[in-house]
Order: C-alpha cells, then structure tokens, then sequence
C-alpha cells in the first residue's frame, strides 16, 4: 500500500523556485533516504509533502484533514525545538496528542519508544537540560510515540554519537520491516547506504535519482550532485561508501 | 498537577474567607458571615453582600484570569516573560476609562467606565487581529500587540496632558494603578459573562499549548490548528484582561509572576499551568487585596501598587536563581 504520493510537486518561496516537479511515492516496508547538497530542497519537500508550506501539485498527506494527518505521518523537524524544561518522559508523551492520551495503548506506545532510543534511564530528567544528542534521542522518541504509519525525519542522526547513529538508524529499518514507512533526510551517505532500503537524490529541487543505494551511489552521480569523489567498497559487513575529495 | 491544586485551593478558600471579614467596618467575623448569608435588615448584611462579597469576587475573577491568560500567552509564545498586557489589551481598555473620565461620561453615569474600557478592549482586538491576520506567526502578533500599546499609551498620555484640570489627571492616574475599593455586584455581573466566554476560550488552548513545546512546525504536523490557536488565544486574553481592566484598572505582575512561579511545580507542561496558575493568581490578588487593607487602611493604597511591589522583587529573586543555575 502507498504511505506518500506526491505527483508533480513545486514549491516557490519568495519568488525562488524551491522544488520542481517531483513525483514520488513511499510504499509500506520503504525506508527512504533523502540526500542532496545543502539547499537542495530535502526539507521542503518533506514540510510541503505534510502540508506544512503552500505548494502546487498533490501530495497525498496534504489532503488529509490535519487530525487524520496527525495519524498518518508523524514529523521531527530539523530545528530541536524543546520550549520547556519538562521532564524527558512528558516530552516523550507529547508524540500521543493526536490520539487522545492517558490510555493504557498511549502508556506503552510512550514506554515503547523510550526503551527504543534507549532512554529508560534518562526519563525523569528535564529535557531543556540534555545534551544535544539526547535531545534529538528524546525528539526522536516522541516521533516514535506518535506510532504512525509513516515517519519523516530531518536529519534525526545529525550530532548523535556513532553508536546512537547506527542504533537510531537500526531502529527506522525495523520500523520498515514491520511494514511502516520511513523517509529520513541525512549526510552520511555510509550510514545511508548501510540502511536505508532506497535512496532518493535530490539537486537543484528536482529528483536526480531514485533506486537502491548502489544505484544512486554511483561516482557519476556523486560527482554531478555534490562535487565528490567517492570509494566504494564491498565487505562482509555490508556496502562501504566515502567521500574522498572535492572535485575541481 | 493535583498536588499544586491540594494547596492552591484551600489557600484561596482562606483567603476568600479573610478577605469578608477583613475590613475598615469594625464587625466580628462571626457576626460577618452570618450577616452575609442570612440577610436581613440594618447595615450590616448591606456591608457585606454590596462592599466585601463583591470585592472578594473581583479578586478571585481578576486574579484567575490574569493567571490563567498569563499561562496560555507564556505557552504561545515559549517565552517566560510574555504577559496579557503585551498585546496591548490592558492599554487599550485603560484608554477607554481614561476617554470615560476626562470626558465627565463616568461622572454622568457610573457605567460608562467599564462600558468605554470594554469598547477600547474591542477596539484593540480589531486592530490585532487585523494586523496579525490568518498568517501571521507569533512573532508577528508580538509586534502588532507593541504597537497597539505604544498606540494606547501615546494616546493616553495624550489624555493627560490636554486635561483641564489637575483633579481630573489625579483622578485618571489613581484609576490606573488599578483598585477593587467600592466595587458593587453590577461590576461583578459586568465582568462575569466575558471572563467566563474568555476563560472557555483559554482553556480549550491546553493541547495545542503542549503540541507548540516542540515548535509551531511539530504542533502544526500533529494536527493543531495554529491559526485557529491564535484567535481563540488573543479573543480569550482580550475578554478576560479587558473585562478586569474595565472593572479594577490595570493590575499588572500577576500574569506574569504567577506562572513562573508554579511552571515548576506542575512540570513545566503548559496545559498542567493554565488552571493552576488561574487558582495561583486568585490566590495573589486576594492576599494583595487584604494587604491593601491591613497596611495602610487609612491612605487608599492601590491594588497595582501592591502586586507591583510584591511582583517586581519576586520576579527579581526568580532571576537570580535561574542565573545560578546557568552558571
């Protein structure tokens, strides 16, 4: 079943187009990985997808009233926005305000998440008062908790130490596997490669390439969209891939 | 949540009940109470149903919705220093008032006052809503409220200066320190309807408070309605804070103290706050207003006075504790 359709999306910001024409659409078991240089337009595809910015085209997600939204997709913006020094477990609890709340299904989805981004034992501490990447671990949690059919993220793994890297990444694959949807923008194309089930390559707002990692991850395409050469290589451990240098 | 309601509304209740049997009229307390639910003849039940029960209601409704729309206009903006008064509501309604007694319209009819305050509050609504329109974001309604009371006060003090007489400036700078001296039940049932259609207004704004600790892009994605959060947050501060204004002029601090003061104790969530912080500024202005009475009974001293008095230091305290924590 399709999570996402958006057919001939565009978005113009201030007179500037952002994003042209994409098509694109996320099926259940899909964990998608956004990349593209800076200014690409990967968050704005993302915020125009759950209509949160105006845009031209469709996309699947906009039509929905904002309540049943709220069901369908779950969104963890870029900007760690954590206004009040609640505790890490209130903040986790925020993800179950679509459905209602204070429900025994709510208690275990909040317990759920905690547990998956490994933050059982920080609960009880105050949010505003964590580092960085325990906030975006404990941002991360509340998206988990809103248990979605579908979850967006922007650059959830960027300041996480390697270990809550891969773990967090780990955690969006199962969430595949189970039959969810994931898209996730993000840098690392290792981690990007290693994961995600497919990649989308976003330039200049259009959509350069769409398929699985080694598809996409083609020194071709690496050098067109951001400049780079990159190393290659297979292991028992899986893809490895790396930037190696700036081209001319 | 419960524990804070455990103390704040028993404390209210006291100080509810010290307010009626506090006053210049020497009665026994006893001799008070009965008097006031029993009725009947002679200047007593008179006293107490048409000076001290009005007074004491005044300031359970004015110090609720100053702490009530204090908490909600914290929790839209994410800012601890926001206040009711930022938007240029109180400004505006105390405009109205000042209007209403250099024109000689309050001396003419008694009414006119709080009826002119309430159109002034109108007014400012109309003036906010059209600037800070369907899309605009906090910040813009932050900026609208600035120039309404920069407008307001100019105009005020406007007022001032081309008064023709000192009596009448003395009478309009003694209105705006703000009062709940010689109120009757008419003020009472003025103000009523609007803080009630307000405080409805407000505490409906509970999830989509929560929702805006994660930013307006997060609150917007789980299904918050940020425009319609907006209106029913300037609409709700505009009934309450312009209908209190209109009866006791402005008392300022308590929206800004009180939920700063119990953000803590109901861990920090917005919607935990705003009831709590309605029952923490009842609390406030009761004691303020017995305060009034018992230290200086004789010399009028003004309700804003005292709330500024005992706000400003407070505030100042909470300050340097948080500065001792950042460090």
């Amino acid at each position: 079943m399709t999570l996402l359709s958006l057919s001939d999306l565009s978005v113009t910001l201030r007179n500037r187009p952002v994003l042209d024409g994409i098509t694109l659409s996320v099926g259940e078991g899909e964990f998608v990985g956004l990349i593209g240089p800076n200014g690409a337009g990967k968050t704005t595809l993302m915020r125009a997808a759950l209509g949160l910015v105006p845009f031209a085209g469709q996309s699947s997600l906009a039509a929905l009233s904002p309540a049943a939204r709220a069901k369908q997709a779950a969104w963890m913006p870029q900007a760690r926005e954590i206004a009040w020094p609640v505790s890490v477990e209130t903040l986790v609890s925020l993800g179950r305000l679509p459905h209602g709340g204070g429900t025994e299904t709510d208690r275990a989805a909040i317990e759920e998440a905690l547990a998956q981004m490994q933050l059982s034992p920080l609960r009880a501490r105050t949010a505003t008062r964590l580092s960085g990447g325990e906030q975006a671990r404990a941002l991360i949690a509340r998206a988990l908790a809103q248990e979605c059919p579908l979850l967006l993220a922007d650059e959830p793994v960027a300041g996480l130490d390697p270990a809550h890297q891969i773990a967090t990444m780990q955690v969006f694959a199962r969430l595949a596997a189970e039959g969810r949807g994931v898209v996730t923008s993000l840098h690392d194309l290792g981690l990007a490669a290693r994961h995600c089930t497919r990649l989308v390559l976003l330039a200049h707002g259009r959509i350069l390439a769409d398929g699985t990692p080694a598809e996409v991850l083609t020194p071709a395409r690496m050098a067109e969209a951001f400049g780079v050469s990159i190393y290659h290589a297979e292991t028992e451990d899986g893809p490895v891939f790396l930037p190696m240098g700036v081209l001319g | 949540m419960k524990k804070a309601f455990a103390v704040l509304l028993p404390l209210v209740a006291l100080l509810a009940l010290a307010s009626l049997v506090i006053g210049p009229a020497d009665i026994g307390p006893i001799a008070a109470l009965k008097a006031l639910v029993a009725g009947g003849d002679g200047p007593l039940p008179l006293v107490m149903r048409e000076i001290r029960l009005p007074r004491m209601l005044l300031a359970i409704l004015i110090g609720g919705s100053l702490g009530l729309a204090g908490a909600a206009m914290q929790g839209y903006l994410r800012n601890p220093l926001a206040e009711p008064g930022l938007i240029g509501i109180s400004g505006s309604a105390a405009l109205g008032a000042v209007i209403s007694i250099q024109t000689g319209l309050s001396a003419a009819f008694a009414l006119a006052l709080p009826l002119m305050a309430l159109a002034g509050a109108v007014g400012a609504v109309l003036l906010l809503v059209l600037l800070a329109g369907p899309r605009g974001g906090s910040l813009t309604l932050i900026l609208a409220g600035i120039a309404v009371s920069a407008m307001a006060s100019a105009l005020t003090s406007l007022v001032l200066n081309l008064s023709p007489s000192p009596y009448a400036a003395g009478e309009i700078v003694f209105w705006m320190m703000g009062s709940l001296a010689d109120r009757s039940m008419v003020h009472v049932w003025l103000a009523a309807p609007f803080m009630a259609a307000g405080a409805l207004l407000l505490a409906r704004t509970g999830r989509g408070l929560d929702a805006l600790t994660l930013g307006e892009d997060a609150a917007g994605a789980m299904g918050v309605h940020l425009t319609r959060l907006r209106l029913a947050l300037v609409l709700g501060t505009a009934c309450v804070v312009g209908a209190g204004t209109a009866v006791a002029g402005a008392i300022g601090f308590v929206g800004l103290v009180v939920p700063h003061l119990l953000r803590p104790v109901v861990g920090a969530r917005p919607s935990a706050l705003l009831w709590t912080s309605a029952a923490g500024g009842a609390a406030l202005l009761l004691a303020a207003d017995i305060a009034v009475r018992v230290v200086m009974p004789d010399r009028d001293l003004k309700l804003g006075v005292v709330t500024a008095l005992v706000g400003a230091p407070l505030f100042l305290h909470l300050i340097w504790k948080t500065k001792g924590e950042q460090a």
